[in-house]
């Protein structure tokens, strides 16, 4: 059971762990610049005069000067959903299509395994990879912030966190599809990276606007990291939804593999 | 009567392979009732507008080699690609060790009894070849890994990245047999090769087969497939221009002669027992007439009857697949 996820995730790991590590210095660096932020006069007035659809890709209506605001904007909008999130799915984007243009794919299918079950393990082989990133990036938040003398609530933060990792895990399966319809893993990565990168501005700039419909089937909707860490308040919908949107593309990505020609 | 054949026909380096299945086995010349290993039926596959496989049909029986010979392009990796389930046919039937392949639930039961030499071996190249049989035989046991690392000797501590084409090749043979598979498919096995593994292979191979394991593997080289086969199918085009017994195909093939002279020859004069295929051709190194022949045998013969002649230009070598196409499938 699980052999595929086993191998695929262990082949990742020191890889996941570089990027959490990355991820994490991040983390250290850019809270370490939130005391002089604070004390800097008007940047709060500065950042609510930012034009509407700017403001929202930061992350609307919190303060800038709260470590809270700050970690939101900072941190859990522009590198968790846009970069990491993107980069989980350029990753995934590589499972299969990688695979096949490096013509690898037969003899891993030439396993006693069905293909749908290659794609699914491969998706599962992901999950350690986004919670290793998302533990340390935790850890990190924690330390940098209690290092600067300032607080915040643990229990938001690592509720922000489990969403955050399901947000990762949807941006895989994104990948993972997009790998399965596009050839060349190249071409599928950039779509990939791209599609996620999309899909953030294209949700802030048409949030509160008449063409909120736009992003109705775009993952970074479904995740609002603003209130699960201010107010500790998980959407249950939004993450269901999210969920299903991963459900539905991991399923997806295997019925096209299924019944694709390789070679 | 196999055994005789290939007797006379194997040159000394030839029977340093040792004993064959062919020597010992006349089971060959007896098809019928036998247990068939791969049925392929109608097979057609086009990639687009492009023909990759029209109408083939063949069958391969229970322990034998069949070698599946054509030029490069004939279709060949897309009639093994189907056989395996990684294309789908646009029509057409395919089983193998008696399922089908077309059932993603039956082809993975087919892939326990199958091994698969893919070729060109890629696989995830940052990996050392323990860690590549460490995950195969996870998936699908590998109860002659070691008896078959001893025997290959694969630098299995080294990333396989670092390979070169004959240690690819070795651990590719490591991992096609190491769950003892009852049908192993091979996709030019020998390709890239140097002389002496090549030898090793094939000698690997008639082994296997002695033991019962079915071997199929496509190549495009007459002579290869004459050392180890059983039976042969022939693909050109993407269609099957003949499954023959592999007598049949010795029968066809043997060395092509070509004699320049310098007085008029008639081809009657070479029409004698062994000889086949003798077609004048334009003299091109001054001589009255040239000649081509197919000689099978008889060669002493036949050069009494070149001596009796003014030479002035002389050209022997082996058959080839062209030659088999131009004088038999034409």
């Amino acid at each position: 059971m699980l052999e595929t996820a086993r191998f695929e995730a262990r082949r990742r790991v020191k890889r996941a762990a570089a990027v959490g590590v990355a991820m994490s210095g991040m983390i250290a660096l850019v809270v370490g610049i939130f005391p002089s932020v604070q004390e800097t006069e008007g940047i709060e007035d500065y950042v609510q005069e930012l034009p509407e659809s700017l403001s929202a890709a930061l992350g609307g209506e919190v303060a800038f000067t709260t470590i809270e605001g700050f970690l939101i904007i900072e941190i859990y909008r522009m590198t968790w959903m846009l970069i990491l999130g993107a980069y989980f799915a350029y990753v995934s984007a590589g499972f299969v299509a990688g695979e096949v243009e490096r013509g690898s794919i037969e003899l891993t299918l030439m396993n006693p395994v069905r293909r749908r079950r290659v794609v699914l393990e491969k998706f599962v082989s992901a999950v350690p990879d986004a919670v290793l990133v998302s533990l340390l990036a935790f850890v990190a938040v924690v330390l940098s912030v209690s290092w600067i003398d300032e607080s915040v609530n643990l229990g938001n933060l690592a509720l922000l966190h489990a969403v955050g990792t399901v947000y990762l895990l949807a941006c895989v399966a994104f990948g993972l599809f997009v790998s399965t319809v596009i050839d060349g893993e190249q071409r599928a990565q950039i779509v990939g990276f791209g599609g996620i990168a999309l899909m953030y501005i294209l949700e802030a700039v048409t949030r509160d606007t008449g063409y909120e419909w736009v992003s109705l089937p775009m993952i970074p909707r479904y995740f609002d990291p603003n209130r699960v860490l201010i107010d500790g308040e998980v959407d249950g919908t939004e993450t269901l939804i999210l969920v299903g949107i991963t459900v539905a593309l991991v399923w997806a990505a295997a019925v096209v593999f299924e019944g694709s020609d390789i070679g | 009567m196999v055994g005789l054949r290939k007797g006379l026909r194997r040159t000394e380096e030839e029977l340093e392979l040792g004993t064959t299945k062919a020597d010992t086995d006349d089971a060959h010349d007896t098809e019928g009732d036998r247990d068939t290993d791969i049925v392929v039926d109608d097979l057609t596959k086009y990639y687009g507008d492009v023909k990759g496989n029209e109408d083939v049909s063949f069958e391969v029986y229970d322990g034998e080699i069949f070698g599946f010979l054509g030029p490069n392009g004939a279709g060949k990796s897309t009639t093994i690609r189907l056989l395996l389930g990684f294309l789908k046919p646009d029509s057409g039937g395919i089983r193998v060790l008696g399922r089908d392949v077309l059932k993603e639930d039956e082809l993975v039961e087919i892939k326990r009894g199958v091994g698969y030499v893919p070729g060109e071996f890629t696989f995830h190249e940052g990996l050392t070849g323990d860690a590549v049989l460490d995950y195969f035989e996870s998936m699908r046991g590998g109860e002659r890994r070691e008896e078959l690392t001893s025997a290959f000797s694969p630098p299995l501590g080294r990333e396989i990245g670092e390979y070169s084409t004959g240690n690819k090749q070795k651990l590719a043979l490591v991992q096609a047999f190491m769950h003892d598979p009852d049908l192993v498919v091979m996709d030019e096995p020998t390709r890239g090769l140097d002389p002496l593994m090549q030898r090793k292979v094939y000698d690997f191979l008639l082994e296997e087969s002695d033991d019962g394991t079915t071997v199929f593997f496509s190549s495009h080289i007459l002579s290869e497939v004459e050392k180890i086969a059983d039976r042969v199918g022939v693909i050109r085009d993407g269609e099957m221009a003949g499954v023959e017994d592999i007598d049949e195909v010795v029968s066809m093939s043997g060395k092509v002669l070509e004699i320049e002279t310098a007085e008029t020859v008639a081809t009657s004069e070479f029409e004698i027992e062994g000889v086949e295929k003798v077609e004048t051709m334009p003299p091109s190194e001054g001589g009255k007439s040239r000649l081509s022949m197919v000689a099978t045998g008889n060669y002493d013969e036949v050069l009494k009857r070149i001596a009796e002649h003014t030479v002035v230009d002389l050209s022997v070598r082996e058959t080839t697949l062209e030659d088999l196409f131009m004088h038999y499938y034409a």
